[in-house]
């Protein structure tokens, strides 16, 4: 077991990894009464083709999030063992991950020993798979009435050509329809490996114990080295659709402006990943957040009501992307593409910008769940926790800043609008 | 332990701990909510943060936030009970986090949005007003683009005989078109005097230093305000309706009034038949409609004391619509016929033991258990604790008999809608 202190606070973090590849991460709470674990694999809705041992499978769409509902058919399932002690429990599907997780107050040890085992078993019948589409049917039902999950969903099929990204998370009617236990089974057995798996431990507990457990509990969760293995295939820098409008039952119109950008532009600067992610938030903060002069000059015209800004990634690109609730979507979108090419920054607002990110820094660490998704985030962006994030924020520099600016390349755009209803009656007409 | 110091107009709450980085001010200002005063509240709320005096326009105050490592300071306006409350927040990070004097430079940030606002010639300046008007009409748009907000405040109207229950609490377009930046002045010029005024301060702070900083800040000549019942709760005859819409799901709602229920029930024997009902993923509702029936991803139960009602929520598709009714009439009655086991009873009552616990861990959690004691007929922890291990299956049993469904409303789906590919 390894410690070290998350920067210059009280708390630190222990972690290690067993002799069976399950990587373990605890930060103990001494002044809490809660506590909060997740288990996560890493295997999320964009792993949907992928070689076993050399052999090639492509499964449905939405199968990791299908199999997340189903890992919940248990004897005893987890609603019902967590019940008893009051504790929250629940699982989540994301494009890159797939989590389970407890918070609770009461009955730590026990509650850890059964999701670690929870995790190691799935027992399911054909029926029992059937029955759990009309379930995920009504889900997505209901992910189609809104607005924002629309457009999030869009940007990511329009903007990936190849990297299976591209599909939602809860996948396609048709496919989710399609699938069946073989595919789910075959999905588990790759995936669900303990080598391919962390364990995320905050709140109120002894770290040493949580090793013991982690460790006793998991004696038969072997490794496995002929894994899944993701093929994401090479992802070129045009987008797949540069246009798209959709009509909802929403009043004031979506706009999204997204950039598919190559990671390789910024390789001559010579930057950690987390430096470099660091100042493209820290260039469109500067530029386009709530202290910048366009943005107030843009209010004043009535640009937009509400607007706020997103960047993601995959290995390769990122993906910078403009929101906004507009009625003049059209002229909010030229004077963004062309204000861009030409960002102003100053190194007051430089300055500010590092007491935010040190702000957000500490209170990531305020609750034991802010914790887990702040050690989680690293594990995935850079596949390691960095202890000393206030002190990487502090060194960062201006001059850099800038180059990073001016390396960056908009070539690759893409448009989203989300439009009322009434506007397609009149547009028909 | 939380300190009460009485002060010219309101009362000054101080809770000193240790156990977060944060320091949390929360200012609660609360009144009877009347409806044509919605709109200027809301206003009011989003003006008193968006520019001042010193920062007039919403960039320097931008700024002037950043400075105090990014000062979270946001106001929210909502209804409880038939009371209106706007609270405006403050958190910010302990010095000792931070550097030396940081806490209070934010303080004096929050005093300067509170006592000197945007003003020219007794208005509020025009630009950032505006700006608030147009931020106040989208949200009002906004409100009905989602399906789960629009059914219930159409539910609510059906319901009906009580005003202060329906509608949204961001006012109306038409009020909203008609106020000026004159009539917002004379609102705020009036609206401390004319609430109540609750101040928590949570964190590791030096309290006389918070008291001088308040007593010099915040004086308040105050009006005579009553206190009416925070409670309200309805009567009406059974009625089923069905309404067209544009979206893909239906959303199903079916409710019972609650008015026969003791005070006692309501906050106890409710809540526990609530949870073993439908407030739980071991609920009898999920366990049938979602887990047996596949017809629901989302279905659950709530209770609200305040408002005197019980409602179920479901997200279904219309051809279920007969099906899930008659389901939820089943489990009502097994409620009523005590078809629950005592190991059900157990589990709600650890739920709520829990709830209870948690609320030590989070600032806002203490600050609103502190407040619904003194305000809203809440008892303390221990005693709820109490109540709550004290809650017999006859009890249970003569809430379920008191629960009888009085209003059924289903927004509609649309079938072209549902086919199309989003």
């Amino acid at each position: 077991m390894k410690k070290i202190q998350i920067n210059n606070f009280t708390e630190s973090l222990y972690y290690d990894e067993l002799s069976n590849g399950l990587k373990v991460y605890v930060v103990p709470m001494k002044n809490k009464k809660n506590f909060s674990s997740m288990i996560v694999t890493k295997y999320g809705g964009r792993d949907i083709n992928f070689s076993i041992d050399g052999n090639s499978y492509n499964t449905p769409s939405g199968i990791a999030h299908f199999l997340e509902h189903k890992m919940f058919e248990r004897d005893i399932d987890p609603f019902k063992f967590y019940g008893k002690f009051g504790t929250d429990v629940n699982a989540a599907t994301s494009d890159d991950y797939t989590c389970y997780y407890f918070i609770g107050s009461k009955c730590f040890k026990k509650s850890l020993k059964y999701l670690l085992n929870w995790i190691q078993k799935l027992d399911i019948t054909d029926e029992q798979v059937e029955k759990e589409k009309g379930i995920i049917l009504e889900e997505a039902s209901m992910y189609k009435d809104n607005p924002s999950r629309v457009i999030y969903n869009k940007i990511k099929e329009n903007i990936f050509v190849n990297d299976p990204k591209k599909n939602k998370v809860i996948g396609t009617d048709e496919d989710i329809k399609s699938i069946t236990k073989n595919d789910l089974d075959l999905c588990y057995n790759n995936f669900y490996i303990p080598n391919n798996m962390y364990l995320l431990v905050a709140g109120n507990v002894n770290p040493t114990e949580v090793f013991q457990i982690a460790d006793s509990e998991t004696k038969k969760f072997k490794k496995k080295e002929t894994k899944g293995i993701p093929i994401y295939g090479k992802e070129p820098d045009n987008v797949a659709k540069q246009y798209e409008e959709i009509y909802m039952n929403i009043g004031v119109p979506k706009v999204n402006l997204s950039y598919k950008i190559n990671k390789d532009s910024f390789k001559v600067l010579n930057l950690t990943p987390f430096e470099l992610d660091l100042y493209l938030h820290f260039l469109i903060n500067i530029s386009l957040g709530v202290t910048s002069e366009i943005r107030q000059e843009w209010i004043k015209k009535e640009l937009f009501t509400d607007a706020f800004y997103r960047i993601s990634e995959i290995e390769s690109h990122y993906v910078i992307e403009f929101h906004a609730n507009s009625n003049k979507e059209e002229e909010l979108l030229q004077s963004l593409k062309k204000y861009l090419h030409n960002l102003e920054l100053d190194q007051d607002s430089f300055e500010r910008e590092k007491k935010i990110w040190i702000a957000n820094e500490i209170r990531a660490i305020e609750n034991p769940t802010n914790t887990l998704y702040s050690i989680l985030d690293d594990l995935l962006d850079y596949n390691c926790f960095i202890s000393n994030k206030i002190e990487c924020i502090k060194n960062l520099s201006f001059s850099t800043l800038l180059k990073v600016r001016d390396l960056i390349n908009y070539d690759n755009e893409i448009i989203i609008k989300i439009l009322p209803l009434q506007l397609q009656d009149k547009n028909s007409k | 332990m939380m300190r009460t110091i009485k002060k010219d107009g309101y009362n000054l709450h101080i809770i000193k701990t240790n156990k977060f980085k944060t320091i949390t001010i929360k200012l609660i200002f609360w009144n009877e909510l009347k409806e044509d005063e919605l709109t200027l509240r809301n206003l009011l709320a989003d003006n008193l943060l968006f520019s001042s005096e010193k920062y007039n326009d919403n960039r320097k105050m931008s700024i002037k936030k950043q400075e105090l490592y990014s000062a979270n300071i946001y106001s929210s306006t909502y209804r409880s009970g038939t009371q209106i409350v706007t609270e405006i927040n403050l958190s910010c990070i302990e010095d000792k986090y931070t550097e030396k004097g940081n806490f209070e430079a934010s303080l004096d940030f929050l005093f300067e949005c509170l006592n000197k606002p945007n003003i020219n010639n007794n208005a509020f300046e025009s630009v950032a007003f505006n700006i608030t008007k147009d931020r106040l009409k989208a949200a009002i748009k906004n409100e009905k683009d989602n399906p789960n907000f629009y059914s219930y405040m159409r539910y609510k109207e059906i319901i009906g005989n009580n005003k202060v229950l329906m509608g949204s609490i961001l006012g109306t377009i038409e009020s909203l078109e008609k106020t000026t930046e004159k009539d917002l002045f004379n609102y705020y010029k009036n609206f401390f005097s004319n609430n109540h005024i609750d101040i928590y301060v949570l964190g590791n702070i030096d309290e006389d230093l918070i008291e001088s900083i308040f007593e010099k800040n915040i004086k308040i000549n105050k009006n005579d305000i009553k206190y009416i019942d925070v409670t309200t709760t309805y009567e009406k005859g059974f009625s089923e309706d069905i309404e067209d819409s544009k979206f893909n799901q239906s959303k199903l709602i079916m409710g019972a009034s609650t008015k026969d229920l003791t005070n006692n029930e309501k906050k106890y024997e409710g809540i526990i038949y609530n949870i073993i009902l439908g407030n739980s993923p071991n609920s009898k509702l999920f366990q049938t409609i979602r887990e047996k029936k596949s017809y629901a991803y989302t279905i659950s139960s709530s209770m609200s004391r305040l408002d005197g009602m019980f409602v179920i929520f479901a997200g279904i598709s219309e051809k279920n619509y007969e099906d899930t009714k008659n389901e939820v009439y089943n489990q009502l009655e097994k409620m009523k016929l005590g078809d629950f086991t005592k190991n059900e009873i157990k589990n709600a009552k650890e739920i709520i033991l829990s709830i209870l616990k948690e609320i030590d861990d989070s600032p806002n959690s203490i600050i609103d258990h502190y407040h619904n004691y003194l305000y809203y007929d809440t008892d303390t922890i221990e005693k709820q604790k109490e109540a709550i291990k004290a809650v017999t299956k006859e009890s249970i049993i003569t809430v379920a008999k008191k629960i009888n469904i009085d209003t059924i409303y289903m927004l509609k789906e649309d079938v072209y809608e549902k086919n199309t590919n989003k």
